[in-house]
């Protein structure tokens, strides 16, 4: 943790203890001034310690220097209190200067941290579990709460694969351990269990702290949801002791860093003429990705506030999150509100808790990416920026499969989802130590999705000149659960006790409507009576449901602050499982001994801070692959069920799946074992962990043969998956007092994962999928057959690129080809599976590093954080489909393909490239002034100045190395960089905060 | 996996154990799905038409079609290069990776899988009913759906596995001898044809599109005919000179293979179908008055949804069709024997060159001729189409492109959704086949009566005398891109000789491989002999 942050935060704090109105009184008589200063044990000066006469309302805080001055009463006794040190009580006895030293509080300093359904602390956690706090969330223009942890702890990759404002963040948290997209970790939002999307949807200043779940020892609270990990947030509370209103706001602006050029008119007409070939001269000089760009802007604001005291406290937060992409069209705005109220009642016996959140996002997206990034590559830059006479626009007919990207822009398409989530609790201390505690939630999201395709763009032509589409999804999520807790330390024994019922109902619903052929594009989708045509499949509906029901146990011990022991057993039954396998198991164990109060080390190893060896081992699960009725034998409708009987039109329902009435649990064994430690006061941290995972019965749709199957994919629990990783995270800091303050950290983390098997059971038969897994292709305008480039094998890691090695390129007289080898040595070239291609590498980075770096002087700050992978490749399909000059001047080319003068477009290891990066993703300068200056008005200020994207150091030749390289997905991004250049942004940004 | 069982009170297991039932909504269970014998024809027979409207798409076309003598798709630069794929069809240089052999055993195979789902469905149901006679025609519609799945397998793969159950594990899938599919679907078609009806099935009605009497005896016609195709097993040496029986039985009879063809071609005329007086007729927009169509697959952008690429989208360059408002591909062309049969340059062509292809200039939908971007007229290049071209503009103009389907003014989407009806059986061809068959026992008399009825019909002159060669060539003009040219060549053994752009390729290349993802999906089935990869 950066320890000037950590100072700014605890002053902060200290802060908001403190009684503002106190200083305004008469005098009297038996007063008298005191001051002094503050400082702790390295005679450091301590910024915003509280400082009360006992017994009153009367009080202060230490100012930058540590200094106080107090009016007080003789005999007064003054208190003073500052987070993470030991309350301190000192009399006044008539002196007029009191200097105090405060001591750190080793209980305070160890920190409550949410486990799951548990809380736990230091001293009492015995997994691998990482919590972040706000001090240490990224600085900049964050819009997301992903972003804001993107590279701060070793082991969660985070990746943002394009500058699309319209694009989240993936996550994975130890790798990729499943085949399936339900691979997105668990979020827990003050005990609300949710997806990424409303996670998203959170205003990242609205977060207080997240805890990541990393090992099976505490995700097996989760059960059947917690394989791929946990993220539990805590939001802002009202603070106690004080009320508070607060701002944080940036603005930045966008600007392009890096986007793809290709000919300009000039050199398009003379490498045309070089080539003696024909195009069409269309007598203007476009730059038609220039055309399409534009200067982006993100803002972020939020305004929070409440109040806090031993009975109640509140917190209310608006958010205003804005960005304007540099893409012109592309757009996102999040509206957001949280409220969080607690009131304590019966001699604090119970305890009430409330909150409601809701957020409005609108998004503008691109409708077809990939074509208006194409278009504005290939389309002949000849060609002028206006519209043809009859309001088409221009385009060389014999270049099909380029769209004029201006055309492109006019297709509107607009998504406002809708996030709703409600919770309450109750906690009802039945003894001191045992308390029965009762939850609930709701949660809805509602996507309400509107497309127009006009008239006289292309794709409206495609689509019966003219479609307009909406559509309302609507998933809502109804949770539960009643818990028994026991909470008790005798003598020398902790000892701390769940039990707990779970019940969650999930509906989700939606409909469709869509219309063609229009006589104007003035309503667009808002009205879709303005179409004439409505074909059958043009409207549609569903409904679904599932449901959960879970059994959780969990057992805490600790023994003399030395020895920690966790047991976790979770049952999980659900709904959306073959009827023999409703029900799983989750069991986690782990142990912890806590060296650092061994009396040898306490005694004899004085610079020991905090020494703890941990082990841990346990059972996950992953569902989320599963759609509801999977396992069941069902008959549906989709676009070609409409049918004549007798000459009337009529429905028929038939299979649209092979049911799988086998479906069962994914499973992931899990054993973790690693080591926290601090030395040196702290100033000297690390973590330290090894893990191996094997996933069985891994969920995914495999090619299945027909005959017998009707079709040729199966969702089935087939296969297995080995992850082995290390993670290291180190934090120091050399210099730490008064006016400087450094603060150096950094994360590694080093994955390995094979495919062991891809073979297994379906029905008590064996099944053998196919032998070539096909994940990712270059794909769209421009390409090939025998397309395909990242595969799965057993034996090997998920994801790996099997393509045909190419000796550079040959002159073959037309152009030059690639040199593709002969690998089977038949004597011939085939680039078809199973021939001459070869494995080339993996997709997945092997390494990926964090670091930040965190200076302070004075009142003036400067921090920088450092993103990196390594280890892996990325396929540039850009390159091969741009440099290709075979269709060249109908399609234009990148920038130096003339000069290339490649004639080939076959996919071949020859746009194989290193992916391995260092980013410098943001870097920020601060000044914060504190309260005296302002007095009561304001408590402190904070400006920064941030640049986030500034650079990136790759050997990647392509637009940008941050692609995707951890999610399977079907849309043939994992591993393969192909055509989808959103440009990449930098931004540059200035914030404010202020505490009134 | 008991112990988990062990931790929860047994109590609340059962308790919340019960509620873990799904039960859907917006899809249906099976006994709502066939609670009543309406819901039982409509959910298990009328919906396994919309299994076989594929075979208007392209994966069958290009199987029938590209590897002949009178269909390809060029390269044009990178335009239709697709790693080679589209010249490796037509050169027959093809391995088992090509996409079309696993596109179109997965698209038959799903319609196979679906009537057997449906058989036993409706045999259970009857079951239930003893009563009810009307199950047994479903029962033979689904069958005789089933066979022309199987037809189209059998003709393209031979050996393949003959699947009649959904209750089968993988293990127990194998293949099938090629003559052994043969008689197999010979049997089925026998014995289901007693329950078909006597209707016209091109024609809107409670029969269109369906399976009917006259669909089932056009394929036993075509049985018949391939029959020594069929039945030689040894095809890897005998493949260009088919060796298998001409034994063929009807109603338990060997009346031989060739008599039983003029025996369904008269069974069909009596079911009323002849020549339409014009040969434009058959390929209308509104098609479905065509006394001549036997078979078709019905389109309608709104009724009959069935994106089919091949009739006018996939052929036209790119300018004629945006004449037309069509977004088209500039892909299938006609090769130069195609021409060269249609009489292209003669003075008196076929009259079928122009109603089939367009070789020159082109209209537009106003009347006038489609213009380059240039302003001089846009003019297509039969005689100058390659295999392999350069990307320039002539090499995108050259090859005859089909015109056979008039161009539907009101079509949907990029021009993949019309309402031609998408034509597989016709009269014509029963003619022909009738005219072969004849002579094929010698009888040259009644060959010429029909193939002249053939001729005679555009204004071609009546043939004087009849080989063989002349019902093979007259087959390639009147049934032009008909998906029926492979199947032709294989039964006259040209399908591996040398061409333009093709050499001469191995007989076992009559049969295709099968795809090799199907191949490594049941370590059951072999690959096709002759192919080694």
């Amino acid at each position: 943790m950066s320890k000037f942050l950590f100072k700014a935060f605890l002053c902060l704090g200290g802060l908001l203890f403190c009684h503002p109105f106190s200083l305004v009184h008469a005098q009297e008589a038996g007063m008298t001034t005191v001051s002094g200063v503050v400082t702790d044990v390295n005679k450091e000066p301590l910024i915003g310690v509280s400082i009360a006469e006992k017994g009153t309302s009367n009080g202060t805080t230490t100012s930058i220097d540590g200094g106080f001055k107090l009016r007080v009463s003789a005999n007064a006794t003054l208190v003073l209190s500052y987070i993470g040190y030991t309350t301190q009580e000192v009399p006044v006895k008539g002196k007029s200067t009191i200097n105090v030293t405060m001591k750190e509080d080793a209980v305070l300093l160890d920190e409550v941290v949410a486990v799951g359904y548990a809380i736990g602390s230091k001293q009492t956690i015995s997994g691998a579990v990482k919590k972040i706090d706000k001090g240490d969330m990224n600085t900049g223009v964050v819009t997301n709460p992903l972003s804001a942890i993107q590279g701060r702890i070793a082991g969660v990759n985070i990746q943002s694969a394009s500058s699309d404002p319209t694009a989240s963040p993936s996550i994975r948290i130890r790798g990729t351990t499943s085949l399936s997209g339900g691979n997105d970790p668990l979020v827990v939002i003050n005990g609300v269990m949710g997806d990424i999307n409303m996670f998203n949807a959170l205003s990242p200043n609205d977060i207080e702290s997240m805890t990541i779940l990393k090992d099976a020892s505490e995700t097996a609270q989760y059960g059947s949801r917690g394989a791929s990990g946990v993220i539990v947030v805590t939001t802002k509370k009202g603070q106690f002791g004080s009320k508070h209103l607060s701002y944080d706001g940036t603005f930045g602006v966008q600007t392009v860093a890096s986007r793809t050029h290709s000919l300009n008119a000039g050199q398009y007409r003379s490498a045309a003429q070089a080539l003696g070939a024909n195009f069409i001269e269309g007598d203007a000089d476009t730059d038609f990705m220039n055309e399409i760009l534009r200067t982006g802007i993100a803002q972020n604001h939020l305004i929070s506030f409440g109040k806090g005291d031993e009975d109640s406290n509140y917190n209310v937060s608006l958010g205003l999150i804005d960005q304007k992409g540099l893409v012109e069209t592309t757009q996102k705005r999040n509206y957001s509100i949280r409220m969080d109220i607690a009131q304590h009642f019966f001699n604090h016996k119970l305890k009430l808790e409330g909150g409601i959140f809701g957020s409005k996002i609108e998004s503008r997206g691109l409708y077809d990416e990939k074509n208006t990034f194409y278009g504005a590559i290939t389309m002949n830059p000849t060609y002028p920026t206006t519209q043809n006479a009859d309001g088409t626009w221009p385009r060389d007919p014999n270049a099909s499969e380029v769209y004029n990207p201006l055309d492109l822009l006019t297709t509107q398409k607009k998504n406002d989802i809708y996030d709703i989530s409600v919770y309450g609790r109750a906690t009802w201390a039945i003894l001191e130590e045992l308390k029965l505690g009762a939850f609930g939630s709701y949660t809805l999201y509602d996507e309400n999705a509107s497309v127009y395709l006009p008239i006289n763009s292309r794709s409206g032509m495609q689509a019966n000149n003219g479609r307009g589409e909406r559509s309302l999804q609507r998933s809502e999520n109804y949770s539960g659960n009643i818990s028994l807790s026991y909470v008790k330390t005798i003598k020398r024994n902790y000892i701390n006790a769940l039990a707990l019922f779970e019940g969650s109902q999930y509906n989700q619903r939606g409909f469709g409507a869509a219309s063609s052929r229009y006589s104007t594009d003035y309503s667009g989708a808002d009205n879709l009576m303005g179409g004439a045509i409505i074909n059958y499949g043009d409207v549609t509906s569903y409904a679904n449901a599932y449901k959960l029901v879970s059994f959780l146990g969990r057992f805490n011990y600790v023994y003399d602050n030395r020895y920690i022991a966790t047991v976790n057993m979770r049952s999980d039954g659900s709904s959306k499982l073959g009827k023999n396998n409703k029900w799983g198991f989750f069991p986690s164990f782990s142990l912890a001994w806590n060296m650092a109060n061994e009396s040898f080390v306490k005694n004899n190893l004085k610079f020991v801070n905090d020494l703890k060896l941990r082990a841990s081992y346990g059972i996950s699960g992953n569902q989320d692959v599963i759609s509801p009725y999977n396992s069941l034998q069902l008959l549906g409708t989709n676009a070609s069920s409409l049918i004549t009987v007798n000459g009337n039109p009529a429905v028929a329902y038939s299979y649209l799946r092979n049911a799988n009435p086998d479906l069962r649990w994914e499973t992931k064994r899990t054993f973790d074992i690693g080591f926290d430690a601090a030395f040196f006061n702290n100033r000297l941290s690390m973590t330290f962990d090894y893990y191996h995972s094997i996933t069985d019965d891994l969920l995914y749709n495999y090619t299945v043969p027909q005959p017998p199957f009707i079709y040729n994919q199966l969702l089935a629990n087939i296969g297995s998956m080995k992850n082995t990783g290390l993670e290291f995270s180190v934090s120091y800091a050399p210099i730490r007092n008064k006016d400087f303050d450094l603060n150096i950290s950094a994360n590694f983390a080093y994955q390995q994962n094979e495919v062991t098997s891809l073979t297994g059971t379906y029905n008590g038969q064996p099944l053998t999928p196919s032998a070539y897994v096909k994940l990712s292709k270059v794909t769209g305008a421009g390409t090939q057959a025998n397309n395909d480039v990242v595969y799965m094998f057993e034996g090997q890691p998920l994801g790996v690129f099997y393509i045909p090695k190419a000796n550079g390129l040959v002159n073959s007289g037309d152009g030059n080809k690639y040199n593709i080898q002969d690998l089977t040595g038949e004597g011939d070239i085939d680039v078809n599976d199973g021939q001459d291609r070869y494995i080339a590498g993996q997709v997945m980075p092997k390494f990926y590093v964090g670091g930040n770096i965190a200076f302070r002087y004075k009142a003036f700050d400067v921090q920088m954080q450092l993103n990196g992978a390594f280890g892996h490749k990325i396929y540039n399909g850009t390159s091969l489909t741009l440099n290709n000059m075979k269709n060249f001047p109908t399609y234009n080319v990148l920038e130096g393909a003339p000069e290339k003068n490649i004639h080939d477009g076959t996919v071949s290891d020859y746009w194989l490239e290193n992916g391995n990066y260092l980013n410098i993703s943001a870097l920020t300068f601060g000044y914060t002034i504190h309260t005296l200056k302002f007095k009561d008005k304001v408590k402190t200020l904070r400006v920064t100045a941030s640049a986030n994207n500034l650079c990136t150091f790759t050997a990647y030749s392509g637009l940008n190395p941050m692609i995707n390289s951890t999610t399977l997905s079907s849309d043939n991004t994992f591993g393969v960089d192909d055509k989808r250049f959103y440009p990449v942004a930098r931004t540059f940004s200035l914030g404010l905060s202020l505490n009134f | 996996m008991k112990k988990r069982y062990i931790f929860a009170l047994p109590l609340l297991f059962s308790l919340a154990a019960c509620s873990l039932e799904e039960s859907p909504v917006s899809m249906l269970p099976e006994d709502e799905a066939f609670k009543t014998p309406d819901l039982v024809y409509i959910n298990t027979v009328v919906g396994l038409y919309n299994d076989i409207r594929n075979l208007a798409s392209v994966a069958t076309w290009d199987l029938s079609e590209q590897p002949t003598d009178e269909a390809m798709i060029p390269t044009r630069g990178n335009d239709w290069d697709d790693g080679g794929q589209f010249r490796a069809l037509h050169a027959q240089t093809w391995t088992s990776s090509q996409n079309q052999f696993n596109d179109s055993w997965q698209e038959r195979y799903a319609a196979i899988g679906k009537c057997n789902q449906s058989l036993k469905i409706v045999n259970n149901a009857k079951a239930n009913n003893s009563t009810a006679t009307f199950y047994d025609t479903y029962i033979a519609e689904i069958r005789a759906i089933r066979a022309l799945n199987y037809f189209y397998l059998l003709d393209q793969f031979g050996r393949i596995p003959i699947s009649t159950s959904v209750d089968v594990a993988v293990s127990e899938v194998s293949q099938s001898k090629r003559s052994e599919v043969f008689h197999f679907l010979k049997d089925e078609l026998d014995s289901v044809r007693p329950y078909l009806a006597s209707a016209r099935s091109n024609q809107a009605g409670a029969y269109y599109g369906r399976m009917t009497k006259s669909t089932v005896f056009f394929l036993l016609a075509k049985l018949a005919l391939n029959a020594p195709v069929y039945t030689d097993d040894n095809w890897k040496v005998t493949g260009n000179n088919p060796q298998g029986s001409t034994d063929f039985t009807i109603d338990g009879v060997n009346v031989g293979a060739y008599q039983a063809v003029i025996a369904y071609c008269d069974s069909i005329k009596k079911e009323g179908y002849g020549l339409e007086a014009s040969f434009a007729s058959n390929f209308a927009v509104k098609n479905e008055t065509s006394n001549e169509n036997i078979f078709v697959i019905p389109l309608d952008p709104s009724l009959y949804r069935q994106s089919s690429q091949i009739l006018y989208q996939r052929t036209l360059h790119y300018l004629q069709g945006k004449a037309f408002g069509l977004d088209t591909w500039n892909g299938a062309c006609a090769t130069i024997e195609m021409m060269e049969a249609m009489g292209y340059g003669t003075s008196a062509p076929d009259p079928r060159m122009a109603l089939s292809f367009y070789t020159g200039k082109v209209k537009g939908p106003d009347g006038e001729y489609v213009k380059n971007e240039d302003g001089t007229l846009f003019e297509y290049l039969p005689m100058d189409v390659r295999l392999k071209m350069d990307t320039s503009d002539k090499s995108k103009k050259t090859g005859a492109r089909w015109a056979k389907y008039e161009i539907d003014r009101q079509f949907q989407g990029a021009g993949d959704y019309v309402h031609n009806d998408f034509v597989l059986f016709r009269y014509a061809d029963i003619l022909l086949m009738k005219a072969e068959a004849a002579l094929r026992l010698g009888n040259e008399s009644e060959a010429l009566q029909r193939i002249n009825e053939v001729r005679a019909r555009v204004g071609v002159p009546d043939l004087t005398s009849v080989t063989l060669n002349d019902i093979l060539k007259e087959r390639m003009i009147e049934l032009s891109w008909e998906m029926w040219r492979r199947n032709d060549m294989i039964r006259f053994g040209t399908f591996t000789s040398a061409y333009t752009d093709k050499e001469q390729s191995e007989p076992y290349r009559i049969v295709y491989p099968i795809h090799q993802d199907i191949l490594s999906g049941n370590h059951n089935l072999t690959q096709n002999p002759g192919y080694t990869k």
